[in-house]
Formats: structure tokens, C-alpha cells, sequence
């Protein structure tokens, strides 16, 4: 493995150059990010990993185009905010296709009676990604960003390209859904 | 409870919730995908075409070689011709050939 001290810039420069190995290192270093990112936005799984292999094999082809004015860590977090939200439309259309109305409507948007007295049988790691998983994928993104990512409200919009207030609001519809659901565990 | 609060309560649960990292391996995967995706048809094609072409070079080269060869001693370069015109098998150019050319033209007309 490549120093990890080999500042950004030096590993770009050779990755430009046709070297492998830098751009390795680089997805080594930048791979906790990405998969926060993509992870929070469609879960665990092999959806999440083709979008994050997807994000790298984009920075590779942008990587003459990449001005360092931008840190890398927030120019990888756009591009897999960006795919994660087009394999969300994807999941979305490949639902209304494949699944029933009414059991899409279970899947996707019925909350659901009494979350509170489900807990105890579930998971806890089901029970958030079941909340997170009833966000709108914009309100998904906000709070991946804000909540996982630790992002700020002005980075979150400027990642987004949405003004400081769409965040808020988002921010704040995003927790009253998720609240009741997460309510729960919040009181354990 | 206040937003803040709220906020920083609920991205805790979400944080610790889940498992946020890609199976082991993952930029092994990366690199193995560009590789896939950038680099091998193109070493592939010019590979396949660099073998081809060397297969076929010295095969031309001969041909060439034995045409030119058949092309001189058949015709020689006494008529007036250039080395490079007998090596080529070009007719000498004169009065008489042009003049045979287009009488063969015009029997193959009336053809």
C-alpha cells in the first residue's frame, strides 16, 4: 500500500499520469467517504456498492478535469449524492413496474400503524433504515448529508445546489417523519 | 426537544445504526472495473491487430518481391522504361500501345 502521507495533490498528479497505484491509494483513502454517502442513501447492499465502484470509475474519467480548488472529499460526495439519487428514480420506476399499487404503498409509503410497539421485535439497524427508507429520496439526501456525512446546512446546499432554506426545510419534514419511527430507540 | 437536538439525537442512532463501509476488497473492485472499462479493449485490439499485421508483413513483403522479380526479367527495361516502371509490370507507353489500348475499348463496346 501507498503512503498514507503522500499529500492528495502528489497521488493526483500520478494518477493523471497513468498511475494505478496512486489512483488506488486514493480510492482507499476516499472509500469510507463514498460509501457513507451511498450507503445512507440506499442502504447497505450490492446496489450501494455498484454506485460506489460507479462514483470512482467517474472521478477516474473526470480526473484531467478535477480542479483542486474543490477538496476531493466533497467533489466525491456530489458525484455519489448525484448517482444515488438516479438509482433511487431507477428503484422507483422498477417498483411502479414490478410491484403492486398497494404493495408498493406498504413498501414505500405507509408508515405503518404503532412503530413504537414493533421495536421490540425488530432490529434496530432495520428499524432506521426502514424510517430512512420512507423519506423522499431529497429529503434522503439532506439528511445523509446533514446527519451521517456531518455536514453543514450551507455545505449540504451547496452540494445539493439548493439554497440554505430548501435544506431546512427539507431537514425538518425529513425529522418529523422520522421521529415517530426513531422515537423508540431514542428513549432506550 | 429543539431541532439541534433533535438533529444531533437521531444522526447518532442513524450513524450507529449501520455498518457504513463497502465489503473488504472494494478498491481492488475499482480497479479492476476501470481496467475493464478503459484499458483492456483497447490492449486487446491493438494487440490482436499488431499480430496480424505482423503475420501479414512478411507474407506481403514476399509477394511483392517475386512480382517485381517476375516483372523484370519478364519484360526487361530495354523499351525505355524506368526500373521502377518494369518492376511494376507497366506496359512501355507509346504511340502504338495507346492506340491498341483503344481499339481493345471499343471491341469491348461493341461487345
Amino acid at each position: 500500500m501507498m503512503n498514507d502521507r503522500i499529500p492528495d495533490g502528489d497521488l493526483l498528479e500520478r494518477a493523471r499520469g497513468g498511475d494505478h497505484a496512486a489512483f488506488r491509494t486514493l480510492v482507499e483513502r476516499y472509500e469510507h467517504v463514498v460509501a457513507a454517502t451511498v450507503i445512507g442513501m440506499l442502504g447497505p447492499g450490492a446496489e450501494a456498492e455498484d454506485v460506489g465502484q460507479e462514483t470512482f470509475i467517474r472521478f477516474y474519467a473526470a480526473l484531467n478535469r478535477f480542479r483542486e480548488e474543490a477538496s476531493l472529499k466533497t467533489y466525491l460526495t456530489r458525484i455519489a449524492i448525484n448517482l444515488s439519487l438516479n438509482a433511487l428514480k431507477r428503484r422507483k420506476r422498477f417498483l411502479s413496474r414490478h410491484v403492486e399499487g398497494d404493495l408498493m404503498d406498504t413498501i414505500q409509503l405507509d408508515p405503518g400503524a404503532g412503530p413504537a410497539d414493533r421495536v421490540e421485535s425488530q432490529d434496530v439497524r432495520e428499524t432506521v433504515r426502514s424510517a430512512i427508507d420512507r423519506l423522499a429520496p431529497k429529503q434522503k439526501a439532506v439528511v445523509t448529508l446533514r446527519l451521517i456525512d456531518g455536514y453543514s446546512t450551507r455545505e449540504t446546499a451547496e452540494l445539493l445546489g439548493v439554497p440554505e432554506g430548501t435544506v431546512l426545510s427539507r431537514l425538518s419534514r425529513a425529522l418529523k417523519r422520522l421521529q415517530p419511527h426513531l422515537q423508540p430507540l431514542m428513549e432506550a | 426537544m429543539k431541532d439541534r437536538d433533535l438533529i444531533d439525537a437521531l444522526g447518532s442512532i442513524i450513524r450507529n445504526a449501520e455498518d457504513r463501509r463497502f465489503e473488504p476488497g472494494f478498491s481492488h473492485r475499482v480497479m479492476e472495473r476501470i481496467r475493464a472499462e478503459t484499458e483492456v479493449p483497447v490492449i486487446v485490439l491493438s494487440g490482436a491487430l499488431r499480430r496480424q499485421f505482423l503475420r501479414l508483413v512478411p507474407i506481403a513483403a514476399a509477394v511483392l518481391v517475386a512480382l517485381s522479380a517476375y516483372s523484370l526479367l519478364g519484360l526487361g527495361t530495354s523499351s525505355g522504361q524506368s526500373l521502377l516502371e518494369a518492376a511494376l509490370g507497366l506496359e512501355p507507353l507509346t504511340v502504338e500501345t495507346a492506340y491498341a489500348l483503344d481499339q481493345s475499348f471499343s471491341t469491348a463496346g461493341n461487345d
